[in-house]
């Protein structure tokens, strides 16, 4: 069942893509925030999954850096 | 299929090279005092410091040091070895106040933007008494549709040697991980991400020093857990960050993952960031974590079986996390050492890490673990 729910997320997530309009670059003002990068700080993201996995049965999928205006 | 080939060409010869964000990384020092206190009486306290530094020519380089100090009480028990992280006793640990185990990392990386494609590749070694782990990772970023989309090619090789203190042979493990990443512009005030990541496990599984107690009536005999050496893992993220006001944004995440030893996790996740004013930054956490448990484990086993395994991580359970951090960006108009500088950043950060498992755990015969973790440190811009 969240298997099937995870793969109807995947596909409006791809839907979702081919269907958004072009950000320009001067439009991403908001996206240029440190707040709407995903993991800002990747050593504390490493630290914190360094904990998770010595206590948890799984592992990735947790995504990389990413994100902001990307107009650099 | 033709294209299948394509894909697989391309994705053997470039993952090879990969990297991370379209922008070069601003040259700083990071210095983190990291701690670790839970009711199992373990205490892990890790400094890391990182080095970040940009050569010019879109060329930058970076290198970390970190070091994980193990104490236990639960060293002193009869086995000598801590029930969660399997952290031993070292020569002069144990009853006095030096660390029981200590681990060593360092590692070394290049970033390098060709056009508007990131490039990095970085490699690590890590020693403590017992275990020694090298590691190559590269990540590959290449921006499309006017860098709305960015796709995130990562590849990442494990050798592991695992050498217990209790025994006189050494084992090998070694992984292989490759992740796959898109991460996608919706709109002004939206930004999701998704990826998959896949993990290929062989070898020596255990750390050598956990066992298992088989009791037939009056008597019992101790066993050494035995796990399947191979492993395939794999997952499935997706996470969206929203900008829902002009200080503030939240992120929801969902990751899916499923491996060989049938154990099946959904881990949702959702993080609140809010400029509190032009200098202090608030980030409030909350993560919940579901497990199945691996097809050979058992709370407890009556006879010898072909798979046997006692480790809390492949049990049925539960986790719940929550976390709150502080930034303080230094500014000129601050009369305090170091927080006058605007290239210094004060990190800060709680958390709170409940797990749960549906039988006691093998060593310290607790279902529920309560841990406190506790970050301080520093970025300075050179």
């Amino acid at each position: 069942m969240i298997r099937k729910l995870l793969f109807v997320l995947i596909f409006l997530f791809l839907v979702s893509i081919t269907g958004c309009t072009i950000v320009q670059p001067w439009e991403r003002e908001r996206l240029a925030d440190p707040n709407m990068i995903f993991d800002e700080n990747p050593i504390q993201k490493g630290i914190k999954e360094h904990y998770i996995n010595i206590r948890e049965g799984s592992e990735g999928g947790n995504g990389s850096q990413g994100g902001g205006c990307g107009c650099g | 299929m033709v294209v299948d080939k394509k894909i697989l060409v391309f994705l053997i010869f470039f993952i090879p090279f990969v990297a991370y964000s379209q922008t070069e990384p601003a040259d700083e020092i990071e210095f983190d005092i990291n701690t670790y206190f839970d009711n199992f009486r373990l205490n892990v306290y890790y400094p890391y410091l990182n080095v970040t530094k940009n050569l010019g020519n879109n060329t930058t380089i970076n290198g970390s040091y970190l070091v994980d100090a193990i104490s236990s009480a639960s060293m002193k028990m009869i086995f000598r070895v801590d029930g969660i992280t399997s952290a031993t006793n070292n020569k002069t640990g144990g009853s006095d106040n030096t660390p029981d185990e200590l681990r060593h990392q360092l590692s070394l990386g290049i970033t390098k933007i060709f056009s508007e494609i990131s490039v990095s590749a970085n490699g690590m070694y890590s020693i403590e008494h017992d275990y020694s782990s090298k590691t190559f990772a590269a990540n590959l970023s290449i921006p499309f549709a006017k860098k709305n989309t960015i796709l995130q090619l990562g590849y990442a090789g494990n050798w592991d040697k695992v050498f217990p203190q209790v025994r006189t042979w050494t084992k090998d493990r070694n992984t292989t991980t490759i992740n796959l990443g898109l991460t996608q512009i919706l709109s002004k005030n939206i930004i999701s991400q998704l990826d998959f990541s896949f993990i290929n496990m062989d070898g020596y599984m255990l750390d050598g020093y956990q066992v298992i107690r088989i009791i037939n009536g009056s008597s019992f005999r101790v066993l050494e857990p035995v796990e399947p050496d191979k492993r395939v893992r794999k997952s499935v993220g997706l996470r969206t960050n929203i900008g829902i006001s002009k200080n503030s944004s939240l992120q929801l995440g969902y990751r899916y993952y499923w491996d060989t030893w049938d154990i099946k996790s959904n881990t949702i996740d959702v993080e609140f960031k809010t400029h509190l004013s032009t200098m202090v930054n608030m980030t409030l956490g909350l993560r919940q974590y579901f497990q199945t448990k691996a097809y050979f484990f058992k709370s407890e086993y009556l006879t010898p079986e072909p798979f046997m395994g006692v480790d809390s991580k492949l049990n049925s359970g539960y986790t719940n996390d929550v976390s709150i951090g502080f930034t303080f960006k230094g500014d000129k108009s601050i009369n305090f050492p170091l927080l006058s500088s605007d290239k210094f950043t004060l990190i800060t950060n709680f958390g709170f890490y409940h797990r749960h498992t549906d039988s006691p755990d093998w060593i310290m015969r607790l279902s529920d673990l309560y841990a406190y973790l506790f970050t301080l440190g520093f970025k300075f811009s050179i």
